[in-house]
């Protein structure tokens, strides 16, 4: 046998390997069962933002958001019969179980229609406020998830000296410090005062002669100005994960299988960072993957803060003018996305920690 | 015959918020090349502080106090930290621990963690060192199919084979195994005991052989060493021990094992009494609390051991005049 | 339970923690003696001082030296310094200086000295106020004259001038009606000073003559000497018998520093606002956790005891909530709510309790219902129900005792959640607006800040710094007694 030959029989044995491994850990049944009771669950969340912003405002609170949305001295025609119009158009005139049967329908293939206020179609509304969010959250989540790894590791492995308690009380204030308080002060200071960061977003994409930025120019700006919300944000969410990290790690630490890797003389640093890294940080990851899934949750005083419209400023202003259309769309892609997320980390997980089975 | 290694007058202790824990005081041993010391004594007698204190893996609390562990020679415990670890750890000594604890890393698969142990000490190709780790699994009558396991599809009998296979894998001249069959069922025990002298006899280690139970020691150790309460109380080769016992507690001890052969006859005899506080532990004889023949000089004077005739060391005052 | 106090206060983390509770605690329970005011955003509790004060303590920064503070001499009769021309005579009780004229030009001057270190300040107030009760007894063809002056060294500053309106034409400088036969407030506001009401203001000339509300006090607070007088003057003109009942006056410098913690933007007083705010953060997340919790072992109770088929129901129940973004719902519901003004203001607590409470309670179900499965399996408890024991007798005799940890740290540790939402919604201007919260002295705090005016620290800190210092003391609090109720230890950490 060649030796080509040989490599590729091991790679073959790789590959039938690797998917017979993914085949032990998600058994099929598991999968099926799984994704009907996530379908079950999202079934569930259409009816209760059915409930919630449709039977509550429109026949509990009798709440009309036609009546809100054409002004009371509308002039140019017959109010009444143009709110007539708008109901027609948005189903509210027709018998309830047909207004649930459309609901249910429209949430399930995704065709929201049309937002009450503004005349765009919910999805793209949704989809042009997510982005700033996005660039903002995301990357802190992951950078505070980093930083809670390496300071939860350092701790640990001073456990018990002054230098682990002063970190881990810090981690732990900083879960309780109020994230817009800090927020204010900090943009007052480095962005009002000193100038150093930008204080919003339409000021960050314009050129000082007032013309919009274009290409890297727009790319840099975008960088800058979203720097001060990652900093921070990332510096205020990093305790919950890092004390999980400490208490695995120091748990690991303590565990049998260390000292016998350091009798067997593995290198000190490689019993750290293969071993007790490894085993330490699940879980950081597994808070990690549910803070993902939950990651708009703060949005809103980000946006507040930082003035820009994302998709908490979108739930805020469907809210206050009763938009029930963008409300349901908006809280249906969320909760979603939400079930998704959680779903795949369900799927990762015995990848990420062997000894999670499913059966 | 040649001392494979030695222990002299070791002392470690455990820091606690008040006081030390005096877990091993003033204890010395010897194992002969090529025999099977058994090291027996109550759970908490100080046992497996012992084991780590020989591989300097100790806690962050604990501190040697004093003596010496002379291995080729050299005295282990004064070695540099580099020296011993390129030298000796696990080139030379081995351990085998007890299967309860979670000795392997239930992220890894058994061969990488054996193969990090071989690449760990020798310049190998990845491929011969999955090769070596294979072939050890298969001389202690593995599948080599578990390499590709993680430790928790073990079961606990496979899992105390892959640590034998672990600590084989370099050929070592010294293989300390604490209590390698506590807590695995008395069929899996029995095939684990005979691997282990199988495996002794074909590569021709010394072996530190860890336990409670003394029983165990009657068929396969070659010598005995029996502690009480951190010390010695009673060493000598397996026959005297076993026939000719002189320390109360190894008498004690014995008379507590089950005899299959009179199974009839006699109910399970355990010693009364509990083992001290180390932290506080009892003047003079530390067995004196239940030692029934505790007299009034066991109060006040630490019993030295004495060395009787063929090696057969005993501390204990009943031996005073014998002298 | 000696034993458990004992362990307890072994813990320097529980021991600080509770002595920032038993602050915040005694300072909500003795709110009302510490601070006069019941709500600072109430337009009658607004300027009290200077708006944007900083403390009377931050005199010791360079920035902040020499600025005047908030000072109110409330004078007594016994101060009064009583002088009389013509045919006069007076007495005086602890109410009034009471003087009986007769006689044309007789007159009562009663002086009322105060020292004011004016010198020592870079700045005059910014305004003043002065107040009295009075009574004027005449018969009604009688003109008589009350006269308002403030006197600094020897320079005395005619602020006004009360005439009955009948006479008023009978002089050159501006006057204002008095009325007479009847008790009434006489209130004077340097701000409310022209040259319309003010014989001073009247007399000067130039832009002083129309600025001078603004401009008086530092006209006359200021320079040597440190000795003031309040005068009070009451002149019989026509020779008819006058009775005059004048009480001593308050008068109140409004300066540049104020108090303990400052003012805000509308010169209400910050620390009373803190100390309201810290009763109001402490009350509602206190009873808002133990509702949480409540409504959490109850149903976690139930699973867990239960199990089969109930428990499925209220688990995936619970799995439904968990997947809601509890939070982004709960600020778009209080947000309709406000917007459509289904709430009134006065329910918006309640709104705000009620929200938290029935979207936070999952955790504690979770943890109860595994907690008690654990405990279900436990002999003791089987032991208990292979005796006979009823559901009733384990739930109390064995379950809650043994969850009793786990409750207590529960509901410590939903405290701090409950307030940092509750102060988030305030923030956003969707929670409490109309009397002070942490939440919204944050909010109004914060915008003021953008609004660019200046770093009020006085203002945006302590109400930060209180919601770290009491959500950590409950964190701190609640591990310390998970740890130390719980029969089965729970791993801690840190
Ligand atoms: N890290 C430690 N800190 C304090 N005391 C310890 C520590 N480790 C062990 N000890 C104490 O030292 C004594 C000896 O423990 P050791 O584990 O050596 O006993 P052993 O003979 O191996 O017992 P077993 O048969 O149960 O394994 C015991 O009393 C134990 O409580
Ligand atoms: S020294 Fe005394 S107490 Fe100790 S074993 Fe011997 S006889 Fe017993
Ligand atoms: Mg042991």
């Amino acid at each position: 046998m060649s030796r080509s030959k040989m490599d590729k029989d091991e790679q073959k044995h790789r590959k039938s390997s690797l998917l017979s491994r993914i085949s032990s850990r998600l058994p099929v049944r598991y999968l099926v069962k799984r994704i009907v009771e996530r379908f079950l669950l999202i079934f569930a969340v259409v009816n209760f933002l059915f409930f919630l912003f449709w039977i509550f405002t429109l026949y509990i609170a009798h709440l009309n958001p036609a009546e809100l949305y054409i002004p009371l001295d509308y002039k140019n025609a017959n109010r009444a019969s143009e709110i007539a119009g708008l109901d027609r158009q948005f189903g509210f005139d027709k018998p309830l179980y047909v207004q649930y049967v459309d609901y249910v329908k429209s949430m399930l293939t995704f065709h929201f229609g049309y937002s009450l206020i503004y005349d765009e179609s919910i999805t793209k509304l949704i989809i042009t406020h997510l982005p700033i969010d996005l660039l903002i959250l995301v990357p802190s989540l992951i950078l505070s998830t980093l930083l809670a790894i390496f300071l939860g590791l350092f701790s640990a492995l001073r456990y018990g000296k002054l230098s682990d308690v002063v970190n881990s009380n810090a981690a732990i204030i900083t879960y309780f410090i109020p994230a817009f308080w800090v927020f204010t002060i900090v943009l007052d200071y480095l962005g009002f005062t000193l100038g150093i960061f930008p204080t919003n977003i339409v000021g960050a994409l314009t050129a000082s002669n007032g013309e919009p930025l274009k290409g890297f120019a727009y790319v840099a700006g975008l960088l800058k100005f979203s720097a001060l919300p990652i900093i921070l944000l990332t510096l205020l969410s990093y305790g919950v994960r890092m004390i999980l990290t400490k208490a695995s790690a120091v748990e690991v630490m303590n565990s049998h299988f260390i000292t016998y890797l350091r009798a067997r003389g593995v290198p000190e640093s490689r019993v750290v960072f293969r071993h007790v890294m490894r085993n330490s940080i699940i879980p950081a990851l597994t808070r990690m993957g549910v803070d993902f899934a939950f990651i708009i949750t703060g949005s809103v005083f980000v946006e507040e803060i930082f003035n820009f419209q994302g998709i908490g400023y979108l739930l805020l202003d469907a809210a206050e003018s009763l938009n029930i259309p963008v409300l349901g769309a908006t809280f249906f892609i969320i909760n979603v996305y939400i079930v998704i997320v959680l779903f795949l980390l369900d799927l990762v997980y015995p990848f990420i920690d062997p000894r999670v089975k499913y059966d | 015959m040649e001392e494979e290694i030695s222990i002299e007058k070791l002392k470690t202790y455990f820091k606690t918020k008040s006081d030390y824990v005096k877990a091993v005081d003033d204890l010395s041993m010897s194992v002969k090349k090529g025999q099977i010391m058994g090291l027996a004594g109550e759970s908490g007698s100080g046992k497996s502080t012992v084991v780590t204190t020989i591989f300097r893996v100790l806690p962050s609390n604990a501190e040697v106090k004093g003596g010496k562990i002379t291995f080729e020679g050299n005295d282990i415990l004064s070695m540099d930290e580099k020296k011993f670890k390129k030298e000796i750890r696990w080139k030379k000594i081995s351990w085998i621990p007890q299967v309860s604890m979670d000795s392997l890393d239930p992220l890894y698969t058994v061969k990488s963690q054996m193969m990090e142990t071989i690449l760990t000490h020798e310049d190998v190709s990845k491929a011969e060192a999955a090769e070596r780790a294979y072939k050890a699994l298969e001389s202690v009558k593995l599948n080599p199919e578990i390499a590709e396991k993680y430790p928790h599809e073990l079961s606990g009998g496979q899992k105390q084979r892959v640590i034998i296979a672990m600590a084989l894998l370099l050929n070592p001249s010294l293989v300390i195994a604490d209590e390698p069959t506590t807590a695995l069922d008395v069929v899996t025990q029995a095939s684990i005991v005979e691997l282990l002298t199988k495996k002794k006899k074909e590569m021709g280690f010394s072996m530190i052989f860890v336990t409670h139970d003394l029983s165990l020691l009657a068929t396969m150790a070659d010598a005995v060493t029996v502690m009480y309460a951190g010390q010695l109380a009673e060493s000598g080769n397996a026959e005297t021990i076993f026939k000719s016992p002189e320390h109360p507690y190894t008498k004690l001890l014995l008379k507590s094992i089950p005899d299959i052969r009179k199974w009839k006859e006699r109910k399970l005899y355990s010693i009364p009494g509990e083992p001290p506080n180390l932290e506080n532990p009892p003047s003079g004889c530390r067995f004196r609390t239940r030692c029934p023949f505790a007299m009034e000089i066991c109060k006040d004077k630490v019993p030295e051991p004495v060395t009787l005739k063929g090696g057969h060391v005993v501390a204990c005052h009943l031996l005073g005049d014998k002298k | 339970m000696n034993k458990t106090l004992k362990s307890l206060f072994k813990r320097k983390s529980f021991l600080i923690s509770f002595a920032i509770l038993i602050f915040f605690v005694i300072i909500s329970a003795t709110a009302n003696l510490l601070t006069p005011y019941t709500n600072p955003y109430e337009f009658s509790q607004e300027y009290i001082a200077n708006p944007y004060s900083p403390p009377d303590w931050a005199s010791i920064f360079p920035q902040y030296s020499g600025l005047p503070p908030t000072t109110t001499y409330q004078f007594t009769t016994s101060h009064a310094v009583v002088q009389k021309e013509g045919n006069v005579s007076f007495t005086k009780n602890s109410t009034y200086v009471i003087g009986e004229l007769q006689g044309k030009n007789s007159c009562l001057n009663v002086s009322y000295p105060f020292t004011y270190n004016s010198p020592a300040y870079k700045k005059a107030p910014s305004s003043f106020s002065l107040n009295f009760t009075g009574l004027i007894k005449t018969s009604s063809s009688t003109d008589v004259q009350v006269n308002i002056y403030l006197i600094h060294g020897n320079k005395s500053y005619f602020l006004e001038s009360f005439v009955p309106v009948d006479y008023s034409f009978n002089f050159l400088y501006p006057t204002c009606p008095l009325p007479v036969n009847s008790v009434s407030n006489f209130s004077i506001e340097s701000g409310g000073l022209n040259f319309v009401n003010s014989p001073y203001i009247s007399s000067l000339s130039g832009s002083a003559r129309l600025e001078g509300g603004i401009l008086i006090p530092s006209l006359i607070f200021k320079g040597d000497p440190t000795s003031y007088n309040v005068m009070v003057s009451v002149k019989d003109l026509s020779g008819g018998p006058v009775s005059a009942y004048i009480s001593p006056p308050k008068l109140k410098n409004e300066g540049y520093l104020y108090g303990i913690l400052g003012t805000d933007f509308r010169g209400s007083s910050v620390f009373s606002e803190f100390v309201l705010g810290a009763r109001f953060d402490l009350e509602l997340s206190v009873a808002t956790s133990l509702v949480i919790v409540g409504i959490g072992l109850i149903l976690g109770l139930i699973a867990g005891y239960k199990g089969g088929k109930t428990d499925t129901v209220l688990n995936s129940v619970t799995d439904f909530f968990l997947t809601i973004p509890t939070l982004p719902l709960l600020i778009v519901l209080e947000s309709v709510l406000v917007a459509t003004n289904l709430i009134l203001n006065v329910n918006k607590a309640f709104i705000i309790f009620t929200l938290i409470a029935l979207l936070s309670w999952m955790a504690t179900m979770k943890i109860i219902r595994s907690a008690t499965f654990t405990l279900k399996g436990r002999t003791f408890v089987e032991a208990s129900r292979a005796l006979g024991g009823g559901s009733f007798h384990i739930l109390f005799k064995h379950l809650i005792p043994n969850l009793l940890g786990i409750i207590v740290a529960q509901i410590a540790y939903d405290v701090p959640t409950v307030i940092l939402v509750e102060s988030g919604l305030d923030f956003l201007g969707l929670g409490i607006t109309s009397f002070p919260t942490w939440g919204n002295m944050l909010g109004y705090a914060s915008h003021e800040l953008t609004a660019s005016n200046g770093f009020v620290w006085w203002w945006i800190l302590p109400p930060g710094l209180g919601i770290i210092l009491l959500s950590a003391a409950f964190y701190f609090i609640g591990t310390a007694l998970r740890d130390v109720l719980s029969p089965y230890k729970t791993r801690g950490e840190a």
